[in-house]
């Protein structure tokens, strides 16, 4: 039996439900040594700024039970740079690339999202209004519902490729993804990582430099499966998974729940071939189901009511 | 690099410390070069841990590494038996400049405590080149000595210190060689020793070489969770990755804290 894993969001074809996270990915080309990047869905690249940012002072992460805190601080070579260095090579690559950006003021962002729309390797747009280890932009944006409904209409004015805005857990993302949906977010991530902390009592210090970093892992895929869960409640647009998937199983409850597709991110760190395991798990699931598409399962729960 | 499924060969403890033979297909690696490992005991701990290499018998299939249980990674790493599964991602890193270096050179090479591990590794490779450094080995006290005895077996002159005094000449191990004048130095150990050895040597004509450490997550460069500061040809500050740009890196290029 063949078996169709492709998925469709925002009329662009996606291989496979299995995304890349942004700032687990680099620039896409890090992976060669361990598998052919385009048998993946689709890559969200490294978080992108108008002018190179060099990121936090170390110590940048710290480990906790099943996940870990980051706090790199959106460490990237600029857009410029990014254009001129790497942009023709993804060209090549057939899988869709991603083009997360930020900015710590809204012109920061228009103007990115100009200038990545105008990108030809560059098939959707992903706003990072969500991190939450930067000094500027990022979690302010996010958390305050009026201020996304700004930014995203902002940026949707000016581009025509799909415009995808990756939510923060931290506030009410019920309705911060209505105000991204309203303001003509043609789909939704969720989430982000999720603000944190962990102190040396020892030596009274901070883990991270910057105080406050950012928990992913494993950690953190229920409470993820949850508010993509609520976020599907609230608007009509295609809803992307993201948090602490890695293995396939995290990834169908994603599509179960009805997202369109799901990222992976942290277990990229502590086992690069992930992406080929969860492609694999993926088919072998379906098979196991008597189900030969993707299609068929993403969001089989919506008219569940039945509790375990 | 790559990912490679070891099964464990032998597992030797001492101490704080296990010696650990692992038994897989793995590609060559240059001294000073590392690998991610990591049980498979789940998600706690979550990340893999860089070790360097010890010692490699590429043809026989056997590698080698010596870990110290310092924390809950490292103390799941030294638990491990004979048979058990574990994952490395490797040879990952750069190396120890040793293409630099010609028979006439006075060669140092400077370890504390588990940094000593790769520079063993190292003087078997210079060894190789028929170059004959010196060793230079500190600890706290004499228990925390290690590899005295397979140093010494390459016919390597080896000075100990000890911050106790239990063994060789009291105090740091740079109590050991202020006087020298050498050409090279590689050195690893904790971060105010590198720095005292860079400090010491930071003069033309020495070529200082140190091996750092940082946290890392993912160790072949993506997650930039280990970037210190360093100065590139004309000063200016920038993060460099210890994990690709380094481990190694010439201690006049790195800003010391």
């Amino acid at each position: 039996m063949d078996i169709d894993l492709s998925t469709e969001i925002c009329g662009i074809k996606f291989k496979n439900p299995v995304l890349l996270a942004s700032g687990c990915a680099g620039y896409g080309e890090e992976f060669d040594p361990f598998f052919d990047i385009s048998i993946v869905g689709g890559v969200c690249l490294k978080g992108l700024s108008l002018n190179e940012n060099e990121g936090n002072n170390s110590p940048r992460i710290w480990e906790t039970p099943s996940g870990m805190i980051n706090a790199i601080g959106l460490q990237n070579i600029g857009v410029k740079r990014f254009l001129k260095e790497k942009a023709s090579k993804l060209r090549k690559i057939e899988t869709v690339f991603i083009a997360n950006f930020y900015g710590s003021k809204i012109d920061d962002y228009v103007e990115l999202a100009k200038i990545l729309n105008d990108e030809e390797s560059i098939k959707v747009l992903e706003m990072n209004i969500s991190c939450p280890n930067v000094q500027e932009g990022g979690i302010q944006f996010g958390s305050d519902p009026s201020l996304v409904y700004k930014i995203v209409s902002s940026c949707k004015r000016v581009v025509n490729k799909p415009l995808w805005v990756k939510l923060t857990p931290y506030g009410e993302i019920k309705k911060t993804s209505k105000s991204a949906y309203e303001a003509g977010a043609d789909a939704l991530v969720a989430i982000n990582t999720i603000p944190s902390m962990a102190i040396d009592v020892e030596n009274f210090k901070f883990r991270v430099s910057n105080k406050v970093g950012g928990l992913s892992g494993p950690a953190i895929h229920p409470i993820a499966l949850k508010m993509v869960y609520d976020v599907l409640d609230e608007v009509p647009i295609p809803v992307i998974g993201c948090g602490g998937v890695s293995k396939a199983q995290d990834g169908v409850e994603f599509l179960l729940i009805g997202a369109k597709a799901f990222q992976v991110g942290t277990s990229l760190f502590y086992n690069p071939e992930t992406p080929v395991e969860i492609i694999e798990g993926l088919k072998d699931y379906l098979q196991r189901k008597s189900l030969n598409s993707v299609s068929d399962i993403i969001g089989k729960m919506k008219n569940n009511k039945l509790g375990g | 690099m790559k990912v490679v499924d070891f099964t464990v060969e032998r597992a030797k403890r001492f101490n704080l410390y296990c010696e650990l033979v692992l038994r897989g297909d793995f590609k060559p690696s240059l001294p000073g070069q590392f690998y991610m490992l990591k049980g498979d005991w789940g998600y706690h701990p979550l990340l893999p841990r860089p070790i360097s290499v010890m010692d490699e018998d590429v043809k026989d299939g056997k590698i080698f590494f010596l870990i110290k249980n310092v924390g809950e990674g490292s103390r799941r790493l030294t638990e491990l038996k004979r048979g058990d599964k574990i994952s490395g991602t490797g040879p990952l890193g750069n190396c120890f400049p040793i293409d630099k270096i010609s028979n006439k050179d006075f060669v140092a090479i400077v370890g504390g405590g588990v940094g000593v591990p790769p520079l063993y590794y190292l003087l078997k490779k210079l060894n190789e080149n028929g170059i004959k450094p010196h060793f230079f080995e500190g600890a706290k006290t004499k228990g925390d000595l290690i590899l005295q005895g397979k140093i010494r077996k390459l016919g390597c002159d080896l000075k100990l210190a000890t911050e106790d005094g239990s063994c060789g000449k009291k105090g740091f191990v740079t109590e050991l060689f202020k006087w020298i004048n050498p050409d090279f130095i590689f050195a690893c150990g904790p971060y105010e020793m590198l720095k005292a050895i860079a400090k010491t040597f930071d003069k033309d004509g020495v070529n200082c070489y140190v091996s750092l450490e940082e946290r890392m997550a993912c160790g072949y460069g993506i997650c930039l969770g280990c970037s210190v500061r360093t100065y590139d040809e004309r000063s200016n500050e920038h993060f460099e990755r210890v994990c690709c740009e380094g481990p190694i890196f010439d201690s006049k290029r790195v800003k010391w804290i």
